[in-house]
């Protein structure tokens, strides 16, 4: 991953301190100026949140929620690119693949992962299984549709002379077509897992998070993932905590996707100052 | 060359009456029609003809990419049906694998090939070296300059010893100097290859400078125009090349038959044909007019 310079260091700091600050002024500005600005000062506070916070750290609750939630964005993200990138290859480089399943395919991709909490919640065993199914179509048709593109506009001489050089069909797949669809893979992996931390938060919200695995704790849910923390949070009235949530997850994020470019970069270093 | 085997060395091509339709009925549209010739042993054989004339179309029929409508293709006598490593092209643009090396590049035809081991790295490391650029084994195609790009394709079709090396329009794209220089440093590696090379381009100094045979080839549908032979002696140098009387008068033969090929293509309404007038008629007037 590139190192950012020191200027560039210093500003995010400085972005961020802005936006503190503003927040901090926006929520308090009641008992500062007697003004209350409208919908940030219902807002609670950046210092109350670190409070809440700092209280937080040594519950169990509450990194129970993050491992949870980690563990369900893994298993679908990972059960996403297993599934997605064969599916994916087969539907460019197989016509008859591609003719008969492609349009179902496209039937199925517009309808949004949450429009399936419904019917996952019903049609699978178990909370889990159907928190971890929508998980996975989040990210599955980013990472199908991002392979097939890939691999579909790979240009047609790099095979014609991988062919004519004497390379085996295995050769010609694994040396050619496969390093060609990388940079594919990888963006599709980024933007599936952006998506997934998305889509896994708002299915723990509306499965509840998997009632088996604890009930609602005061201190800031037990174990329903974060989404169910957050959501927890807000029955209980515990809006600071609603907050920790939220950047709990941006946080989950941003380690998530800097890991996937990370790996990318390694994977990919014939791409490196393009 | 790495190639010491006589038997191995060069290759011959029989074109005969070889017509290429794509599409069918109404919607059929000929490319190539009815072309006969030979691309000799061990000859550099240069095709020149306008763009769009359908000479990309002729170096996928040779090499085995596709297969004619009607007529056929000999390779040493046996008919071609499929790519050959006999049979290399390099093709017009870079088509360098990005994401390999340049050993990786040139080392990719011998291992395909199921060949392992120090005998792989040997020849690859031998050929890198020959066309300059050691220094830049590990670099990837991307960091090479054009003129880098397009040795570093010649060295990935010669490590394979073809018997013949199919280079279509190879220089195009490459600014004036490097051009030259690629002109040069290529005419030197053909006289050292000691295998036949069939060379498509559109550039009259360049196809004379090259040429042991010149194709002249008309507009689309691509048909065999004239056959010239070239008899300048090698090792050739470009100012002898310019300097040469013959080599002028070839070339004035060339671009006389080709302008005239342009002026029938207009008369028929060809819109690309018109470019091609002007293009052609402003070089034909310019050259003619020069001491």
């Amino acid at each position: 991953m590139r190192i950012p310079t020191p200027r560039a260091l210093t500003r995010g700091i400085i972005s961020i301190a802005i936006f503190l600050i503003c927040w901090e002024l926006g929520a308090r500005s009641g008992q500062l100026f007697g003004v209350k600005v409208p919908v940030i000062s219902a807002v609670p506070a950046p210092s109350a949140v670190l409070a809440a916070w700092k209280a937080l750290l040594g519950n169990h609750g509450y990194w129970q929620s993050w491992y949870l939630s980690t563990l369900r964005v893994l298993g679908g993200f990972g059960a996403a690119m297993l599934v997605g990138i064969p599916f994916g290859l087969l539907l460019a480089l197989n016509r008859f693949v591609y003719q008969i399943a492609f349009p179902t395919f496209e039937v199925l991709r517009p309808i949004p992962p949450l429009a399936w909490v419904p019917a996952a919640i019903l049609f699978w065993p178990t909370q889990e299984l159907s928190i971890g199914f929508i998980t996975f179509l989040g990210a599955f048709y980013t990472i199908v549709i991002n392979v097939v593109g890939g691999a579909r506009d790979l240009d047609s001489r790099y095979i014609q002379s991988a062919y004519a050089m004497g390379a085996s069909r295995s050769d010609v797949f694994f040396r050619i077509i496969l390093p060609a669809t990388l940079p594919s893979i990888i963006v599709g992996a980024s933007v599936g897992m952006g998506i997934t931390w998305e889509v896994v938060v708002a299915a723990e919200m509306i499965s509840g998070g998997g009632s088996s695995l604890g009930g609602a704790g005061m201190s800031g849910g037990t174990g329903g993932g974060l989404g169910f923390f957050i959501w927890n949070s807000y029955t209980g009235g515990s809006y600071e905590q609603i907050i920790v949530g939220m950047i709990s997850i941006g946080i989950a994020g941003y380690i998530s996707s800097s890991l996937i470019r990370l790996l990318g970069q390694l994977l990919t270093p014939w791409l490196k100052s393009r | 060359m790495t190639n010491t085997d006589p038997d191995k060395k060069g290759g011959q091509i029989e074109v005969s009456k070889v017509t290429k339709t794509y599409g069918k009925r109404s919607f059929a549209k000929t490319v190539v029609l009815d072309c006969s010739f030979v691309i000799e042993r061990n000859k550099l054989t240069v095709m020149i003809g306008p763009s769009g004339s359908g000479k990309s179309t002729m170096v996928r029929l040779l090499a085995g990419f596709e297969q004619p409508t009607t007529g056929s293709i000999m390779f040493n006598g046996q008919p071609v049906t499929k790519p050959s490593r006999e049979r290399l092209v390099v093709f017009q643009e870079t088509a360098l694998y990005p994401w390999m090396t340049t050993y990786g590049n040139v080392a990719f035809g011998p291992t395909a090939q199921g060949r392992r081991g120090s005998s792989v790295k040997e020849a690859a490391t031998a050929i890198i070296g020959q066309v300059g650029l050691k220094q830049f084994q590990t670099a990837y195609p991307h960091e090479l300059s054009g003129g880098m790009q397009r040795r570093a394709e010649l060295a990935r079709a010669l490590v394979n010893s073809p018997a013949v090396m199919i280079l279509d329009e190879p220089f195009r794209g490459l600014d004036a100097m490097t051009k030259g220089l690629m002109e040069e440093y290529y005419s030197r590696l053909f006289e050292t290859s000691g295998c036949t090379h069939f060379f498509i381009t559109t550039d009259i100094d360049e196809a004379i400078y090259l040429a042991d045979r010149l194709l002249i080839m008309s507009n689309a549908p691509l048909r065999v125009r004239e056959v010239i032979d070239v008899d300048l002696p090698r090792p050739r140098r470009r100012a002898d090349v310019i300097a040469d009387d013959c080599a002028n008068d070839l070339k004035m033969k060339a671009l006389a038959i080709l302008h005239e090929e342009a002026i029938k293509s207009f008369a028929l309404g060809d819109q690309k044909a018109a470019d091609f007038v002007e293009a052609y008629s402003r070089r034909y007037s310019g050259s003619r007019g020069r001491p």
